[in-house]
């Protein structure tokens, strides 16, 4: 019981898992204390009803990067991502539109509402996977605090200087406008049919608790740009096993390096001695001693909850009180008796296998916000939604099938508090699956079983404070150095030994594994361990 | 109006005059069009003797007061910034100086309010010469950098690191929030955070719950200073004093119907009912839309300049209206409405409410309303009247199925019932009203689409505005230039962009 460890990581969500990795790569003696039963986090597997595995919470994969899988030698731990070909767009008119990877059947389809949105869409995407090259840049290195002097951080700015420079001037101003604006105003800019604009506007929200109207809404959707699979760009996947299946490819990698995993292991808190980490405490009193400490919980519950108030400087609590969570979002998953078809493109075609958003127009999408600012969950909700077992048949049984839907807004903060979310649950539950059978004839009577989480429900199931998808919203003053607060953002905390590698700390967000490999290189570098 | 002058410019805003009293006061040969039969655009009144749309005339710099010597021309500053007063839902009203100098008016704050106030102060203070310096300067060509501009914006920065870590750290994080996220982290009076949140929101399309509408609200803060005593028609009349004082020739009356141009260079203009004059330099105060589109031949614009014109997002959504009262409201005096606007619009969640439905091209049926009263007095007669000038936000360009008097109809009454429930007697006091909708705006000032401030103060538009290829005044057309609100540092009767223009022209 009183191993000493080089690493206690708090928390086998997949960057903890990947930090853990990291470090046992380089020899050193590592333990990852997961307080479930199951590996993940929020990018879990679990059969929750006999014979179906859903991807309960995250449900696509496209921004894991590429090194990792390749460092932690990912695909003989069993990592195995399948691309996603579509993006389909049910219409309540019974029209429909779909995207394919093939940029010539896009426009092919595009060309029906727009000739000119059709011929603007490889425009479009050739300057995105551009100005996604240079996020990239941002989110393969540590972020360079302002503040700083030293070379590393000073060539870090360097670097980034650079590649802004070599954006040349039209493309910098179009950087400006993708950090500030709208996704509906930038993306107004190059499109005239609402059609198209709707789906593609949603990528700018997911996750945030802002609308497609909201003024840095246009940033995120970079992110669909950035995905990196196989090396290709702007592609998703699904994961084999669903998204638990990439947690347990970094688990057994990081257990062949030596690593040493226990689940069932809740942590209480971090055990701090003289400003230093020191080790953990488990609810059951167990204590673990370490050289450093690192969390993969999100900042509110690493600062607030782990460590403690007191032994905190006040303007640090003060700054993590100010960050804000605010999930905004659930999920419905549906098991389901056969395929789902949808009226508007029946059969069940390649057009099934990628996602499906429910988004018919950018008003509605708007609307749907309106309600979540005044703390109610959207009546008439956006939607996107995968059905996994067309891809991956092994998740259900024979010739049975998940619908999986992702949810906005549901937000945290309803007006009745938050607390109130559990006697909203099943009506969140019907509207969701309301506004899939009008798209899906039939619908009801197919479901055999259904999951619902509410953002309440993801924070006590997976301790994603207040729900948060991304462990913190994604807007501009909570990223970069100011990810989780400015002054700690490389993956240090005012305790000395005690670091964080969640998607709290940059750069955060998706099934990235980028914060846990960061948080532990850094750790290395500085020989912190 | 002879036939040759060295620079022309289109129209006599504010912006207009000091860019042509600028160039004058310089021997050059100046020629200012107007198509109104009065100067001042949006600073004057329908009939030349009325306060023009906006509100407020407090961000007037005292380097272009000096430099063209206003003072001498009639112009007397207030020697205190705006009053303002928020009207309680509840009947109860609340006063706050807009350069905050009278702690007493902040008495009915609850403590923390007061602290917070204070500290808001102390962090707006500190910002306050580095913003001015930046809003008072004509902005770096970022698109072919000099070696002196690049060392004066690394100057710039640096002084920024002046502020303190603390200070810096606080800037950059607060900048991007919204006003609600902003306020809500600092205080808890509605009156406060409805009065600041407007500050910030009324050059753009934003709401409380906006992003980025607090960098606004800090440069609001860093530029503001006093108003001008009686309202901006009177900065109209001391800058048409000086222009005439600097030699300008003043033409009003005069319709610009093309910018003429050879060989892609401005050659001069056509004037309707006259014969064209020439001109090697054409200063224009119109948006980029009318200047490009309209003036312009459309051979002669580029396809990447038509782009950026096409995308400057300059759509107003603010009415204005007039009314003639018989007397001011009960309760109110003479001297107690000098300086002073009132603002009517609840919480910031009852702002947001009033803005949701412009998304959707409608409008609210409690808009958010500000209003001032000024008293006037007739030619002959001695009698003073007095008038009450309101901005009406938000309210859609186009309306979803089209505006018509009804709908027009609609929404008068719905502000005179938020105004009466404020002040009961006030529909029996009005003599006649007139209710002025983005597009009329349009149409009566040639503000493009009707928007109050000449376009967004959106970060993408405000550095670099209206867009990076004219964001130094001159423009790819050779002898054209901008000096209006569409650009830096934008709208607000500052008369900064047609002052910062004629620098940058003198200094080319």
């Amino acid at each position: 019981m009183r191993t000493k460890y080089d690493a206690i990581i708090v928390g086998g969500g997949h960057n903890g898992l990947v930090c853990a990795a990291y470090l046992a790569q380089a020899g050193k003696k590592v333990l990852v204390l997961e307080k479930r039963y199951v590996l993940g986090g929020a990018a879990v597997s679990e059969e929750v009803f006999p014979g179906f595995t859903f991807s309960v919470a995250s449900y696509v994969v496209s921004l894991f990067r590429p090194h990792i899988i390749r460092e932690l030698q990912l695909p003989k731990h069993g990592y195995d991502v399948i691309p996603m070909d579509c993006s389909f767009l049910p219409l309540p008119n019974g029209d429909s539109l779909a995207r394919w990877g093939d940029m010539h059947r896009s426009r092919r389809e595009i060309s029906r509402f727009s000739k000119k949105d059709a011929e603007v869409y490889p425009e479009f995407s050739k300057v995105m996977t551009h100005m996604g090259k240079l996020a990239k840049e941002v989110i393969d290195h540590p972020a360079p605090d302002i503040h700083s002097m030293k070379p590393t951080d000073l060539s870090g700015m360097l670097r980034l200087g650079k590649a802004f420079k070599q954006l040349g001037p039209d493309l910098l101003h179009l950087n400006v406008k993708l950090i500030t604006m709208s996704a509906l105003d930038f993306l107004d800019q190059w499109f005239e049919s609402d059609i198209l604009k709707a789906p593609m506007s949603v990528s700018g929200i997911i996750g945030t608790y802002l609308g497609i109207r909201s003024p840095g809404t246009a940033y995120v959707l970079l992110h669909h740009y950035m995905g990196q699979l196989d090396g290709a760009f702007r592609s998703w996947g699904f994961s084999k096993g669903g998204t638990g299946g990439i947690s347990l490819a970094c688990a057994r990698s990081a257990m062949s390096f030596g690593a040493e995993i226990r689940t069932e292991s809740p942590v209480q808190s971090v055990i701090i001695k003289g400003g230093e980490a020191k080790g953990v405490v488990l609810q059951n009193g167990d204590e673990f001693y370490a050289k450093t400490v690192v969390s993969n919980l999100d900042p509110n519950r690493t600062y607030l909850k782990l460590v403690g108030e007191e032994a905190l400087p006040e303007d640090v609590v003060k700054e993590v009180k100010r960050y804000k969570l605010r999930g905004s979002s659930g999920k419905v998953n549906l098991a389901l008796d056969r395929a789902p078809e949808f009226s508007c493109r029946p059969g069940i075609g390649d057009h099934l296998r990628g996602d499906i958003a429910i988004a018919p127009n950018t008003e509605y999408l708007e609307k749907a916000f309106d309600q979540a600012k005044y703390g109610e969950f959207s009546t008439r909700p956006y939607i996107n939604a995968v059905i996994p077992t067309l891809t991956d048949p092994s998740l259900a049984p024979p010739g049975k099938h998940i619908l999986s839907c992702f949810v906005q807004y549901a937000p945290y903060h309803i007006k009745e508090g938050p607390e109130h979310w559990p006697q909203l649950r099943e009506a969140f539950g019907d509207t969701v699956v309301d506004t899939m059978a009008e798209y899906i004839p039939g619908l009801k009577d197919m479901i055999l079983h259904r999951q619902v989480l509410t953002p309440w429900d993801l924070e006590q199931s997976m301790g994603l404070t207040e729900g948060n998808i991304f462990q913190g919203e994604l807007t501009l003053e909570q990223l970069l150095f100011q990810r989780p607060i400015a002054g700690y953002a490389k993956y240090k905390t005012p305790i000395q030994r005690l670091y964080m590698c969640g998607s709290g700390v940059h750069p955060g967000g998706g099934i990235m594994g980028a914060s846990g490999e960061l948080c532990a290189k850094s750790m290395l570098h500085s020989k912190a361990v | 109006m002879e036939s040759t002058y060295d620079r022309v410019v289109l129209g006599a805003d504010v912006n207009g005059l000091t860019t042509a009293c600028m160039l004058a006061k310089k021997g050059h040969k100046v020629l200012l069009l107007e198509e109104r039969n009065h100067p001042g655009g949006i600073a004057m009144g329908p009939d030349g003797t009325e306060n023009g749309l906006l509100l407020h005339s407090s961000l007037l710099r005292n380097e272009i007061i000096t430099t063209l010597d206003l003072t001498n021309f009639g112009l007397q500053m207030e020697t205190e910034g705006p009053l303002w007063t928020y009207l309680d839902e509840n009947g109860d009203h609340f006063n706050f100086r807009s350069d905050w100098s009278d702690e007493a008016q902040l008495s009915k704050l609850s403590e923390h309010d007061l602290m917070a106030y204070r500290e808001y102060r102390r962090f707006t203070g500190k910002l306050k010469p580095f913003l001015f310096k930046i809003f008072s300067e004509v902005p770096p060509d970022l698109l072919k950098p000099k070696s002196g501009e690049v060392w004066s914006l690394l100057k710039k920065l640096l002084s920024l690191k002046g502020l303190g870590k603390k200070d810096l750290n606080e800037f950059i994080k607060v900048a991007p929030m919204s006003m609600k996220d902003f306020l809500d982290e600092r205080f808890d009076s509605d009156a406060l955070k409805s009065v600041l949140a407007m500050q910030g929101m009324r050059t753009s399309f934003s709401a409380p719950w906006s992003g980025y509408a607090v960098l606004n609200l800090l440069i609001w803060e860093a530029v503001r200073g006093k108003s001008i005593v009686g309202g901006s028609r009177f900065l109209v009349k001391a800058l048409e004093q000086a222009a005439k004082q600097y030699g300008v020739k003043l033409a009003y009356g005069s319709q610009v119907s093309k910018i003429i141009t050879q060989k892609g260079a401005v050659t001069g203009v056509s004037i309707l009912d006259h014969p064209p004059v020439k001109t090697q330099t054409v200063f224009s105060t119109l948006g980029p839309k009318q200047t490009f589109f309209r003036l312009i031949e459309p051979s002669v614009v580029p396809a990447k300049l038509e782009y950026d014109v096409q995308n400057y997002r300059s759509t107003g959504h603010t009415a204005v209206l007039r009314i003639n009262l018989k007397h001011l409201p009960k309760g109110l005096q003479k001297e107690s409405v000098q300086n002073r606007t009132f603002l009517a619009s609840g919480t910031l969640m009852d702002i947001e409410k009033s803005f949701d439905p412009v998304k959707y091209g409608e409008f609210s049926n409690r808009p958010v309303i500000e209003f001032s009263f000024q008293s006037k007095v007739s030619g002959q007669s001695d009698i003073t009247s007095t008038v009450m000038n309101a901005t009406i936000h938000y309210i859609p360009f186009a309306l979803k199925h089209g505006w018509s008097s009804k709908k027009k109809k609609e929404l008068f009454q719905n502000v005179l019932e938020r105004i009466n429930s404020h002040f009961g007697d006030f529909s029996g006091l009005i003599v006649d009203q007139r209710l002025m909708l983005p597009h009329e705006i349009e149409t009566e000032y040639g503000v493009e689409r009707g928007h109050l401030y000449g376009g967004d103060h959106a970060i993408d538009q405000l550095f670099s505005r209206p867009f990076p290829s004219c964001a130094r005044y001159q423009t790819p057309i050779s002898g054209l230039w901008l000096c209006g609100d569409s650009t830096f540092p934008g709208g607000g009767l500052s008369c900064a962009p047609g002052f910062l223009c004629a620098k940058a022209f003198l200094s080319r």
